[in-house]
């Protein structure tokens, strides 16, 4: 479906009234969701803590970055990969752009920053989301696995190993979120036809194109499961 | 194919000895073998850090406020109030950045833009918000300059000129000569012309382009998302008036190149001179909206072929004329330029032939090359023109090629080639597909059919590349070697390669790349598919002259006289006389050699001066057409490379098949849909960009090795990236054809495109 263009060439939000006509703003403003989510705050980080188990729990301290003046921030709980995280982030910050800035999780990608390429697709509660368009104030109090998830410890999940093994990747730019796709897929299908496997990962773009082994890769770890 | 002459000035060894020439890939034991990535793990477990996962200590985010004009100048811009916003450290435009010369138009930033795209200012700011919040903030006013967008419009008599030299690059065509093709079309029984139109076809890398960049006393240092580390240096050292030892560029690995990540490229130099500004490491990567412009693409292309057949199907005279849309910069013109390529003028034995290619300027963005630049846009139009050719004279398509094979490269005078491996791809692929049988279509209103296209890529120039192997001292070898990997897993077969020409076992040699610093000149940029055929070769002489220094060493230890070295032999990492009398294993050799570590460097030897060196091979489909609707879905490909040796099947196979659904992309749904009135390109997402998804994916998607054994180098590799595309879209073409009865001769062939033709050919106002 094609946008609708006078839709998109309506002057930025940041434009007041007084410049229209006289200063246009540039490409970046016009078309730009961040503009969109604008206004609503800035950064800061905290520290994380707790954890839920599985071995010792790290504390995690990220850098923080200064805060544009009367921008505000919310607190927000997250469980990534089964560690408990307190964090405090402006409410306009996706959850992609958290778990990448903030918790160091960089395997999880920005590649379309709409909702278009899955690069950053993430299971929030048991199912896939593009990480890239939600909101991180809206995981909070969610659990999330992202790709550093998959495996436990050094043994990689089947999944990953196959990929491994039919070179299921080239670049590997898409494929954390192509592999946590697999995984979601597999979790509640664990032995998914081609079509569905297909079907499943409709939502992840890989340029390299290298469909035909990640197909295999599915099918081979479907067997192992 | 078996007995290939290799010539003994490609296997040069160390000291006046000569390597072995390689045989069948059966005998030998790490070439020719499938093996996974080396970085495989960190690449599933999310570990793999590419440049835009790179966070540096203090580091700044930066921002690019982009032109939404095609052609103006600036007539005012105020950055007062991003200057002004709490956490922005430095705003750049043309007013205040210093002189630094980018293009042959001047400076990086300058008070005029010539596309839309074009950058016009920079910010820097202490978190990535912050520097859109800027961007956001800055306020042009542009005064119109007369601009043209589409290539037809800019060659017309009045149009605004964009060039010293006109709107054509250069002033002229570039043309191409040999016989007479006026006389050979009023020889030939049946004269034929068409005209065929390709469409911009963009990267769309995962990993958007952009670098971290810390600009400090000690120097510049750059972790980038590029396709070569060394080109990247010597550019920006080159621009900045650095000396090359105080520029270091780091990238491992890459999300996705296919062209557009070559060269140092505007995001680089304003990273750098606001990381020089704030005294701050700077972070850069564009938006996925600015990514279409910036990023660059494949040219639009008009082409217009005309052809003289004698009855017996004998292709006697053959003209071809392009014309490709550039920007308004002689940066990435000739790639405008290139549409008549190697398809026309070497593919087919054809005694007369001109060819007349136009690149010309527009306000359009810039070219970079793209995966198969000028031979894909060449196929995609000669295919489908070859296949109404066969028709014409009743002749099945892949008959008619064979009748035309050229055994020799005409536009080179006429030299051998250092292997020719299409007529097998023919054969094999077609015995494979089954070609001559189409299935039963799933539905009445749906068709089904079968098409095929030859393929052709350049191959590669004689080039210098260096390269290393150190024997560590506990006997495992490091080939050091100055690439980037794009993904395609050059870093893996060149420890094959290694492995084979040392004896000694895959998992005992590693390799250490991607940083312009620590690793020697083996390449500047990967592109043209040229990584293994000119690193390749170097790998091996430098494991050569490794192994040469290893025996030199065991014989000392051995006792045996150092003439007598030929005597020794590697296996599985164990050094032994021919008759097993005595033996040492690398191993022990390294130990006892401690720290004085054996290096082995080596260079690649020139190509033979006689060959000509192309790739070649043949591809098949089957779609089925739904006539209602118009879509096309393509069921079965099938593939046939002459690359000469796959040194790594299971990569070879990734590639073939990624290749030929980027292809398949190009053929049937990606295109650049522009206003033609100013310029801005409507559908700058990878949603409504349309590339292929997992849905349109054939399950059958086949690569076949002709097994050929090129004689050109020491790997007898000619490079397989790009290749796979270039036949794609003609295959598809002339199966939709098959099926429909309906050309279309204007890629993308969409739905769309689909239905008018059959609601023309219905109404009666459309023939073919």
């Amino acid at each position: 479906m094609r946008k609708n263009i006078d839709d998109t060439l309506k002057p930025h939000p940041a434009v007041k009234s007084s410049e229209e006509g006289s200063l246009s703003q540039g490409l970046a403003a016009r078309f730009s969701r961040r503009g969109f989510l604008k206004g609503l705050g800035s950064s800061v980080i905290v520290t994380a803590a707790a954890s839920t188990g599985l071995v010792s729990t790290p504390k995690v301290e990220a850098y923080v970055p200064p805060v544009g003046e009367g921008l505000q921030t919310r607190a927000l709980r997250l469980k990534v990969n089964g560690l408990l995280y307190r964090l405090e982030v402006e409410p306009r910050r996706s959850l992609a752009d958290v778990l990448r800035k903030e918790l160091g999780l960089t395997g999880t990608k920005i590649s379309c920053n709409r909702a278009e390429c899955g690069a950053c697709t993430v299971i929030m509660n048991g199912k896939t989301v593009y990480s890239c368009t939600t909101l991180a104030v809206r995981a909070n109090g969610k659990e999330i696995t992202t790709v550093e998830g998959l495996a436990q410890g050094n043994k990689l999940h089947p999944i990953q190993e196959a990929f491994i093994e039919s070179d299921a990747y080239q670049c590997g730019f898409c494929t954390p979120g192509v592999l946590v796709a697999c995984k979601a897929l597999l979790d509640r299908n664990p032995r998914p036809t081609r079509a569905e496997i297909k079907l499943a990962l409709s939502g992840n773009l890989c340029r390299c194109a290298a469909y035909n082994h990640i197909f295999a890769a599915v099918e081979a770890a479907a067997k192992k499961l | 194919m078996a007995n290939v002459k290799i010539p003994d000035s490609v296997l040069v060894g160390p000291e006046g000895t000569k390597l072995k020439a390689w045989g069948s890939s059966k005998e030998l034991s790490a070439v020719g073998k499938p093996r996974p990535k080396i970085g495989a793990q960190e690449k599933v477990t999310g570990s793999a850090i590419y440049a835009y996962d790179v966070q540096l200590p203090r580091m700044l985010y930066a921002a690019v406020l982009s032109s939404d004009r095609a052609h103006a100048r600036i007539a005012a811009l105020d950055t007062r109030k991003a200057e002004a916003l709490p956490g922005v450290r430095a705003v750049l435009t043309y007013k205040n950045i210093e002189p630094v010369k980018w293009e042959q138009e001047g400076n990086i930033l300058r008070d005029t833009v010539g596309y839309v795209g074009e950058p016009v200012a920079a910010v820097a700011a202490e978190t990535e918000e912050i520097a859109y919040d800027a961007i956001h903030l800055i306020a042009v006013k542009y005064d119109p300059l007369p601009s043209v967008i589409e290539p037809l419009d800019a060659m017309k008599p009045g149009a605004p000129q964009l060039q010293k030299a006109g709107n054509v690059w250069q002033g002229k065509p570039v043309i191409y000569k040999r016989g007479d093709v006026e006389k050979g079309l009023k020889e030939a029984d049946i004269v034929y012309e068409q005209t065929y139109t390709t469409s911009v076809q963009h990267h769309t890398t995962m990993e958007l382009h952009g670098c971290v960049v810390q600009w400090d006393r000690d120097g510049l240092t750059v972790w980038d998302s590029a396709q070569g580390v060394n080109q990247v240096r010597d550019q920006l050292a080159s621009r900045f008036n650095l000396p090359v030892n105080k520029v270091r560029v780091i990238c491992k690995y890459v999300g996705g190149g296919f062209g557009s990540k070559n060269s140092a490229k505007h995001y680089h130099g304003l990273a750098a001179l606001l990381s020089k500004r704030t005294g701050r490491p700077v972070k850069l990567f564009n938006t996925r909206e600015d990514e279409f412009p910036v990023s660059r693409h494949r040219p639009k292309t008009i082409q217009t072929l005309k052809a003289g057949v004698k009855k017996d199907g004998t292709l006697v005279a053959l003209y071809h004329k392009a014309i490709g849309q550039c920007g308004p910069y002689l940066d990435g013109a000739a790639l405008g330029a290139r549409a008549t390529g190697d398809g026309t003028k070497s593919l087919y034995l054809c005694p007369n032939l001109m060819t007349e290619a136009y690149s010309v300027h527009t306000n359009t963005p810039l070219l970079a090359p793209t995966r198969g630049p000028g031979d894909t846009e060449n196929l995609f139009a000669l295919e489908q023109f070859i296949d109404e050719l066969a028709e014409k004279v009743g002749i099945n398509p892949l008959e008619f090629r064979k009748k035309n094979y050229a055994e020799v490269d005409q536009p080179h005078d006429n030299h051998h080639y250092s292997s020719k491996g299409l007529d097998r791809c023919y054969d094999m692929a077609a015995k494979a597909f089954g070609w001559g049988q189409k299935a039963k279509a799933s539905a009445p209103h749906k068709k089904r059919g079968i098409g095929m296209s030859s393929l052709i890529w350049h191959g590669n120039r004689t080039e210098k590349s260096q390269a290393g192997v150190i024997i560590q001292p506990d006997g495992t070898a490091e080939v050091v070697a100055g690439i980037a990997s794009l993904g395609v897993g050059a870093e893996t077969i060149f420890t094959q390669i290694a492995a084979e020409e040392l004896g000694m076992k895959m998992e005992s040699v590693g390799i250490r790349w991607g940083d312009s610093s620590s690793t020697p000149y083996t390449i500047n940029t990967s592109s043209g598919s040229r990584t293994t055929a000119i690193a390749g070769p170097a790998v091996r002489a430098a494991a050569a002259d490794a192994r040469h220094k290893l025996l030199k060493a065991a014989a000392r230890l051995l006792g045996i006289k150092p003439t007598e070295i030929a005597t020794l032999s590697i296996k599985d990492g164990v050094i032994s006389t021919g008759d097993q009398s005595k033996k040492i294993s690398v191993a022990e050799v390294a130990r006892k050699q401690g720290r004085e570590l054996i290096i082995g460097t080596g260079h690649r030897p020139p190509n033979p001066e006689d060959m000509a060196i192309e790739i070649f091979g043949a591809q098949f489909v089957e779609v089925e057409v739904d006539e209602q609707i118009g879509e096309v879905k393509v069921l079965r490909a099938v593939t046939a490379i002459d690359c000469g040796r796959w040194i790594n099947p299971l990569l070879a196979e990734s590639q073939i098949q990624g290749g030929f659904i980027q292809g398949m992309g190009m053929a049937l749904s990606e295109e650049r849909i522009m206003d033609s009135r100013n310029g801005i390109q409507l559908n700058a997402n990878l949603h409504e960009y349309g590339m292929p998804t997992s849905l349109d994916v054939p399950d059958t998607n086949l690569a076949l090795d002709p097994e050929v054994i090129d004689a050109s180098n020491n790997i007898n590799a000619k490079g397989l990236g790009e290749p796979p595309l270039v036949g794609a879209g003609a295959a598809i073409a002339n199966a939709i054809y098959n099926a429909t009865d309906i050309r279309v001769r204007d890629y993308p062939i969409t739905p769309n495109r689909i239905v008018q033709a059959l609601k023309e050919r219905s109404s009666g106002t459309r023939q073919g």
